[in-house]
């Protein structure tokens, strides 16, 4: 089940969104979607306050009392709640700076393109699904160290560096956005990056492996990657144009 | 001549080869180290190659340190390592020619003048001065035949022009001019002035100077025009979005001014119940609109509304955009324009090749943030029917017949940006072919 919000005060908007969405309820074969609807983002937010965590919320910018952008702050301070796919809908898009500060979001400009809004929300629908699905399921990495056989998530991971025979394994502290060391086994290099998600991570040297989530940008020919202090990883020269292939296509795919 | 002047005179000429082999590579390939550490490989080469030429003097061992030097100086640049070493070779190559002809040459005359063969004094200073003398030339075409079939360089200019040609062979002749008459001086005498020898070198330093310096003004001549090229290009488009603009403001007046009658027309139709009419009334209204692209972000704007124009005309589709960007953006305009411009060109040529029911061009734009960084990620998607031609690296190079009038190549695309803002990739498959490109930091 994906749990949606939709929060606005104009009721004819939230009965469009609500027709949508049950629409696209009906569509959705192994899928249901639980809908709930807020004419304000006071309501919405009593009820997140709760512990209700929603996957996406379609949101209007400007409402009476606190606004969408406010909203979305408020949410973001939240446990979980930077996780929450915000679309918002708004008359102008002169917000879009505050929008951006809010982070993770999608935005449609009213009037309601139908169009538009079914891209939007299939593609906010599709990364809804793939992080739940990596939450009930998330996908793990096994490495062996002497006989026992440990595992690691594999969102978690932030790159992995090789020196001769070993390979140490960096991780995220999510709370601090630091990165840290994690543990170390025996493998073949080219044996542990197979069993890697292909579109996720990418070889940048011949001593390194990363995962493209945690990429802030390429620079020099380093990775920057997205902790506070902007760790650098060295791109080696051959692996440069393979790097920036890969890494715009995962862009690609997630906006 | 004593043998230490003639030694003087073999070290000067050694310094003044190996410049000129270093300007050779640098006219191809970008220094991958610092200057200073090619500097030191280049000292090393002479220091190595002139002892062992004077203390072996051996063919064979010669040709084996020259190759196997030239082939590692040319690993200190970055490009294809391949290219790299069969250029250095060529040039060493080269320089045996111009070995071979100083040495037949003097060795000729001097037999001829005065029957002995051409002492090794002779050989050492004044046939290393000819061989410089004969080599510069063949270098530079060199770099001509090089940079025509093996440049990827934004900078680089693969048309050899009429004018070009003829300049440099007029200078190429003049050189060898000069040799034919610096030849017959040089054995001329039994006892050569040593003064008339070290002036005559200073002469030579002056030519191959005048040469390189010739040379490089016509190569920024040429960079130049290209800009211009470029710059012209964008200028068009400004043009152009500036029309719509003040069309756009024509049309925004006229209908502010109108507004009201339509107003009294729509309320005369629905007071006598005519919604369907009403309804006709207002899409015709609505169709008067026009669709220009305005997101506020004027070298986006300009490259779309031109391109949308110039691509409705010439393929007879739409480019389809789909845009989720903020307004004002921090772009550089120049940059996005050229990029964008001519991203679309090479989109709108390759698509030109493909029937016309499959032909299309997707044009997405959207930005995306996270901790405090945020991309502005541009993808242009066209179909094409011609596959891209690849060289040995996988790298693709144009198919275009005439490189002057049509857009850039990709690896120029790619060339152009500065790495601190941003990149461009590019993938191809199932007959679609899709160019990223990626800007940092936008808002």
């Amino acid at each position: 089940m994906i749990r949606i919000a939709v929060c606005d005060d104009d009721k004819q908007i939230i009965q469009t969104l609500k027709k949508y969405l049950n629409d696209k309820a009906e569509q959705l074969h192994n899928e249901t979607l639980d809908i709930s609807l807020y004419l304000s983002a006071v309501d919405f937010l009593c009820d997140t306050d709760k512990g209700l965590v929603f996957h996406i919320v379609i949101m209007d910018i400007e409402m009476a009392g606190i606004s969408g952008v406010e909203a979305g702050k408020i949410l973001r301070s939240n446990p979980n709640g930077d996780e929450t796919i915000i679309i918002y809908i708004s008359n102008h898009d002169s917000f879009y700076r505050e929008m951006v500060d809010v982070g993770s979001f999608r935005f449609i400009k009213k009037p309601l393109n139908t169009a538009k809004l079914d891209d939007v929300f299939n593609r906010a629908l599709n990364m809804a699904l793939k992080y739940r699905d990596s939450l009930t399921s998330p996908r793990m990495f096994a490495y062996k160290v002497g006989t026992t056989l440990n595992y690691i998530k594999v969102d978690d991971i932030v790159y992995f560096e090789k020196a001769l025979r070993e390979i140490k394994i960096y991780i995220w502290d999510r709370p601090k956005k630091n990165i840290v060391y994690e543990d170390k086994f025996y493998s073949k290099f080219e044996e542990m990056i197979e069993k890697l998600p292909q579109e996720q991570f990418v070889q940048c040297s011949r001593s390194c492996v990363v995962n493209l989530s945690c990429v802030a940008r390429m620079e020099k020919g380093d990775i920057l990657l997205s902790d506070k202090s902007r760790t650098r990883i060295s791109i080696g020269k051959i692996y440069k144009v393979e790097v920036q292939k890969i890494h715009a296509k995962y862009l690609e795919d997630i906006t | 001549m004593t043998e230490s002047v003639a030694l003087v005179i073999y070290y000067v000429n050694s310094v003044i080869y190996a410049g000129m082999s270093y300007y050779g590579l640098t006219c191809m390939f970008k220094p991958a180290f610092k200057k200073r550490w090619i500097l030191l490989a280049y000292a090393s080469f002479v220091i190595i190659s002139s002892q062992q030429f004077l203390a072996f003097n051996s063919a064979w061992f010669n040709l084996a340190v020259h190759l196997f030097s030239f082939s590692a100086i040319s690993l200190l640049f970055s490009g294809s390592k391949s290219i790299k070493i069969l250029y250095a070779s060529t040039l060493y190559l080269l320089s045996l020619v111009a070995d071979a002809i100083s040495y037949v040459g003097l060795s000729y005359i001097y037999l001829e003048r005065h029957g002995t063969e051409l002492p090794q004094i002779y050989i050492y200073s004044i046939g290393r001065t000819v061989i410089n003398i004969i080599y510069l030339p063949l270098l530079l075409m060199c770099v001509m035949v090089f940079r025509k079939f093996f440049t990827k360089k934004a900078n680089s200019y693969s048309v050899v022009s009429i004018p070009y040609i003829a300049s440099v062979f007029i200078l190429l002749g003049g050189i060898i001019l000069i040799d034919a008459l610096f030849l017959v001086y040089a054995v001329n005498e039994y006892y050569v002035n040593i003064g008339l020898v070290v002036a005559s070198q200073f002469v030579v330093l002056l030519i191959i100077f005048l040469v390189i310096w010739h040379y490089n003004a016509l190569l920024d001549y040429f960079h130049v025009l290209e800009a211009n090229k470029q710059k012209n290009r964008i200028l068009e488009h400004w043009i152009l979005q500036y029309n719509m603009a003040i069309s756009s403001q024509k049309e925004i007046s006229k209908m502010s001014h109108n507004l009201k009658y339509h107003f009294i027309a729509l309320t005369s139709l629905l007071k006598n119940n005519k919604v369907k009419e009403a309804k006709i009334y207002l899409e015709e209204r609505l169709g008067e609109i026009s669709d220009n692209i305005s997101t506020g972000n004027l070298p986006i704007d300009t490259m779309l509304n031109y391109y949308q124009q110039k691509i409705r005309q010439a393929l007879g589709v739409d480019i389809e955009i789909d845009l989720m960007i903020p307004p004002s953006m921090k772009l550089d305009a120049e940059l996005t324009a050229t990029v964008l411009g001519n991203a679309l060109e090479n989109a709108l040529e390759a698509c030109a090749h493909v029937a016309s029911g499959e032909r299309y061009i997707r044009f997405k734009a959207a930005v995306t943030s996270k901790d405090n960084s945020n991309l502005l990620i541009i993808t242009i998607a066209n179909s094409y029917k011609v596959a891209p031609i690849t060289d040995g690296n996988g790298n693709i190079i144009t198919s275009k017949q005439d490189k002057r009038k049509h857009g850039i190549g990709l690896a120029s695309i790619q060339e152009m940006f500065p790495e601190d803002v941003g990149y461009v990739s590019y993938d191809y498959a199932d007959n679609i072919f899709r160019i990223m490109l990626i800007f940092y930091d936008v808002m």
